[in-house]
């Protein structure tokens, strides 16, 4: 048939069927959109308070997102099949694909409600005889966002009481440890001292902890949740399932006599450690020094890295002789002050004070530590308390308690408990690393992160000395004392407990229940519209059908 | 009428732009006036993009007059300048704005952050305007500028001033060197994070720190705080006497409390007593302040702290407090933070400067868009001639298939003899 190309009619019909094609098109994108791509967002949106759990990060996260996606994946995957297998028939290709969206989008909430819940409810039975009540499933399937708001709240509140900040962990050792231990990788730059210092700090990040070569926390290491929580952990758990002895007995008066018989025990473990003896013969199993036996030496020895950052006894010795000099060159200043002060001042207390300022002052050239130690045991002072020695009222006004004779050795322990001044070298292992007892080991470490590194780092875990037994535990600083200890040890216990079972609950059901939230409004949605979407494509390919033939002559 | 309404147009577009930006730098400009072109870096840079969007605009103007009649040429260029427009105002900060939190907060090490620039930039001026003021004042109080010159005069000269730019370059390095750096370990970050325990000041203080001894530092007088504050004699410093050449040697070193700046207070509750007190300490102060100033030399000792910390008593207004005070304000610098900014305050003038530019170019790029939108108007109507619809009203033509692809379609199937018959048909149909 000859072809006419001034036929108006027929480019009238062209316009017509060109505009049908656009709003046919327009319609098959829109019904589109509103199945899988409406459902992965709905998912989206519904997982975003599950996103907010401080149990998930990463990867992990984005879990119902993926499943989402994934089933829309299999979708597409199943329409590209079905299009190459039917490609004539167009009806066909839709009723499977239809089916499979079925399948796809209820399948998940058969599997939920038929599988998962039989996995869910077995769990919650496990949770509850340890004591943890889950949600049912039928709560935790429609109320899981706000089981997850409930917990993150906890979990702030007990962040913000130890002052963690956040719920990772943070190592303020940019440049590496104090003495010089790095916490950069193999690029690193070089270490400060000359010492074999080159082990770089190991990061586990399952707990979220950075630990120097002894095994123990870095010296600038903030303990994130999961480190405070195995902290106390250790600490309460042990502290609470002790069996005294007898009636004055407790976990610390344990601890105190094995360390003792470590540190007076000429064949203990930690005495050989400290010599440098042989691995061998080390009773601990498969017992090996961290860079070699003379470690210890060379961090405590003479001129030890580790001397640099507390007070030996040659440091103290120094600072004595240092202040004494200068007071020794304001004795007559100081007499003169001291005689004016009569002018002002009068009474029993005032004329003790003078008088232990005098005597203080009458050997003041040659002041020494062991001498200090003598004045402070010998001064006797009553009180409103009754009679004390120097010592019990200066390191009791300080809060801490002095027990008998202040020796160097008690002083330097009382420094050492109270964070003023200890330093375990990174580079040697401490004293607790030789304690067989693997629970009192586990408490021994515990007490130290929890008061003595918490101290340091302003994020106490547990105030061994409550005042009127209240516990200041987290911030507590120069300017800041602290907040009141809201948790008892039993129920920081249960509390992980909890925690604990929540982190996997949420872990491995939530996704599955947000997913099952979001398909139960949109299954059906999802397969109408997958199948209005075909419609229209058959709607479409027909109108091209019709642009085709008239291209051929019109032969319509 | 039409021209004055591009000219309307045009100003209202990047000349007002510049206006608003000229305005808004006014307080970095005055704040930095002794920084060289340093403070005129966002101006500059606004004033370069105007030129070119005016070079794009005189551009785009000649060759819509040049393709006159030629509807779709001048309406690429209309789309040219609305593109050009966009660029230069938002689109260019979008892309800015990706790496700038980043480069901004590694630059100051996350003292000057983004948010706080954003908007609040004339703070930050001001801030960083005061450095150098301060900066200026104490030394000229301490005798490291020349007195001869009036203070006014030093601090008109600023910056500028090359006995300014060496005091702050060198006592800087002095501070970084022989202060910041010699903190091992973690303590002096976690000082600096809010986290000042008493362990955390106990390594600050007595932590073993080495030094270098190359490093110099300027001083002139020795100024210390006064260590005994009364009512009576409430300063907070003593003038002291000129260094001699053998103190001027001395290596000077910074303590922890130089690395805060802000002086330790103990305040102490005295109750009834406080008067007593007072009056004692006002008595016997002339006997107190070499006492404390000899326990104070005994501190900055290598065996105790190594460096100077000023312990005194604060005994003004009925109060009581024991003052630790830092050695900072005395050697005529700020705390370190501040003297890291100070040492490239020049080059934060310039950033700062930057954010009244980043704000107006947002602001004001949508008026600029429209403003070139409505100019390319005016030009396409000017010079664009009558355009397709109303040619198609005046002139109605026939539908034009798109015959090739019709052929094309058409001849799918026919053996080439059938095509060129076909081919030779349609040639006769359409002639």
């Amino acid at each position: 048939m000859p072809f006419h190309p001034t036929n108006r009619e027929g480019d009238c019909e062209m316009v017509k069927t060109r505009r049908k094609i656009t709003a046919l098109r327009v319609l098959q994108v829109l019904f589109y959109a509103l199945g899988f791509p409406l459902f992965v967002h709905l998912v989206l949106l519904a997982s975003s308070s599950y996103r907010d759990s401080f149990f998930v990060s990463g990867f992990g996260a984005w879990k119902p997102v993926i499943y989402a996606a994934v089933l829309w994946a299999v979708v597409i995957l199943a329409q590209l099949l079905f299009r190459a297998v039917c490609r004539k028939n167009r009806m066909a290709r839709s009723v499977l694909v239809a089916l499979v969206a079925a399948v796809i989008t209820v399948g998940p909430i058969m599997y939920c409600d038929f599988i998962l819940k039989n996995d869910y409810e077995a769990d919650a039975a496990a949770a509850l005889e340890k004591g943890v009540e889950i949600p049912s499933y039928e709560s935790a399937i429609t109320s899981f966002d706000e089981y997850v708001a409930t917990t993150n709240s906890e979990i702030q509140q007990f962040i913000d009481v130890f002052y963690l900040e956040t719920f990772e962990s943070r190592n303020y050792n940019k440049g590496g440890n104090t003495d010089g231990t790095l916490s950069g990788g193999p690029d690193a730059e070089a270490p400060y001292n000359e010492l074999p210092y080159t082990i770089e700090v190991e990061y586990d990040e399952e707990n979220d902890i950075y630990y120097s070569p002894n095994g123990m926390f870095v010296d600038g290491y903030r303990f994130g949740y999961y480190a405070a929580k195995q902290v106390l952990t250790d600490y309460y758990s042990n502290k609470l399932n002790y069996e005294p002895r007898n009636e004055d007995d407790n976990i610390d008066v344990y601890l105190g006599e094995v360390l003792a018989e470590l540190e007076a025990n000429p064949n203990s473990d930690w005495n050989k450690y400290k010599r440098g003896a042989a691995e061998s013969s080390f009773a601990k199993e498969d017992f090996h020094y961290i860079y070699s036996s003379s470690e210890y030496d060379n961090a405590y020895g003479e001129n030890g890295t580790a001397n640099k950052y507390f007070l030996t006894r040659e440091r103290v010795d120094e600072i004595i002789e240092v202040l004494a000099g200068a007071l020794a060159s304001q004795s007559t200043l100081i007499n003169d002050i001291i005689n004016s002060l009569n002018f002002f001042v009068s009474g029993p207390e005032f004329e003790m004070i003078v008088g232990l300022v005098k005597g203080l002052m009458a050997d003041i050239g040659s002041l020494d530590t062991d001498k200090l130690l003598d004045i402070l045991n010998d001064t006797v002072i009553t009180t409103e308390g009754g009679e004390q020695t120097l010592a019990e009222l200066v390191f009791g006004l300080l809060g801490m308690e002095v027990d008998g004779e202040l020796t160097w050795e008690m002083l330097q322990e009382i420094l050492a408990s109270s964070a003023i001044s200890v330093y375990i070298s990174p580079s040697t292992y401490p004293i607790y690393y030789f304690i067989e007892d693997e629970g009192l080991k586990d408490y021994a470490y515990a007490k130290y992160y929890a008061t003595v590194h918490g101290a340091k780092l302003g994020s106490v875990l547990v105030d061994e000395s409550p005042k009127n037994g209240v516990e200041y535990v987290g911030h507590v600083t120069m300017s800041s004392s602290g907040t009141i200890n809201p948790y008892t040890g039993a129920e920081l216990l249960s509390l992980f407990e909890k925690w604990d079972t929540e982190e996997e609950i949420q872990g491995k059901y939530y996704p599955f229940f947000i997913v099952r939230s979001t398909l139960i409004k949109m299954s059906a949605v999802i397969v109408f519209t997958l199948i209005a979407a075909y419609y229209f494509t058959s709607l479409i390919d027909k109108q091209y059908a019709k642009l085709t033939l008239k291209a051929e002559g019109g032969r319509i | 009428m039409k021209k004055a309404l591009k000219i309307l147009l045009f100003i209202i577009g990047f000349p007002a732009l510049l206006a608003f930006v000229a305005w808004k730098s006014v307080i970095v400009l005055q704040e930095g006036s002794t920084y060289s072109f340093w403070p005129y870096v966002g101006l500059i840079l606004a004033g370069v993009i105007f030129l070119a969007y005016l070079i794009a605009f005189i551009v785009t103007g000649k060759k819509s007059k040049k393709n006159a009649g030629n509807r779709k040429k001048v309406m690429r260029q209309v789309v040219a300048l609305v593109l050009v427009s966009f660029i230069f105002t938002a689109g260019i900060w979008l892309v800015v704005d990706i790496p700038l939190p980043g480069i901004l907060d590694s630059a100051t090490a996350g003292t000057v952050t983004f948010d706080k620039l954003r908007e609040d930039y004339g703070d930050q001026a001001e801030q960083n305007g005061l450095l150098i003021d301060n900066f200026v004042k104490w030394n000229y109080a301490n005798g490291n500028l020349d007195n001869s010159e009036s203070l006014d005069y030093w601090l008109e000269q600023g910056w500028s001033a090359p006995e300014v730019k060496e005091l702050i370059s060198v006592n800087f390095k002095s501070i970084d060197k022989n202060g910041y750096v010699t903190f091992r370990g973690p303590w002096i970050n976690l000082a600096d994070d809010d986290r000042l325990t008493i362990p955390v000041l106990v390594h600050l203080v007595l932590n073993q720190r080495e030094f270098d001894e190359e490093i110099d530092f300027i001083m002139n007088y020795e100024m210390i705080p006064n260590l005994i504050q009364t009512d009576k004699n409430p300063a907070n410093f003593e003038q002291g006497a000129p260094l001699t050449d053998e103190q001027k040697e001395l290596l000077v070193k910074w303590s922890i409390l130089d690395m805060q700046g802000t002086p330790m207070e103990i305040a102490i509750d005295l109750g009834d007593s406080a008067g007593l007190v007072g009056t004692i300490i006002d008595t016997l102060s002339p006997m107190l302040v070499p006492l404390l100033y000899t326990l104070n030399e005994a501190i900055a000792d290598d065996a105790l702290a190594g460096t100077p910390i000023y312990i005194g008593i604060d005994a003004t207004e009925g109060t009581f407090a024991i003052k630790i005070n830092s050695t900072v304000e005395a050697r005529g610098m700020w705390d370190y933070k501040k003297s890291a900014w100070l040492n490239s305050n020049h080059l934060l003038f310039a950033v700062i400067s930057l954010f009244p530019a980043r704000q107006w170019l947002y602001i004001w790029g949508a008026i600029v868009i429209f403003s070139s939108l409505a100019i390319g108007a005016l030009r396409l109507k000017e010079f664009g001639g009558k355009d397709e619809e109303e040619e198609t009203k005046e002139t109605p033509v026939s539908y034009e298939p798109d015959w090739a692809a019709i052929d094309a379609e058409a001849t799918k199937d026919m053996s080439p003899y059938e095509k060129t018959y076909y081919y030779a048909q349609q040639a006769r149909n359409r002639r």
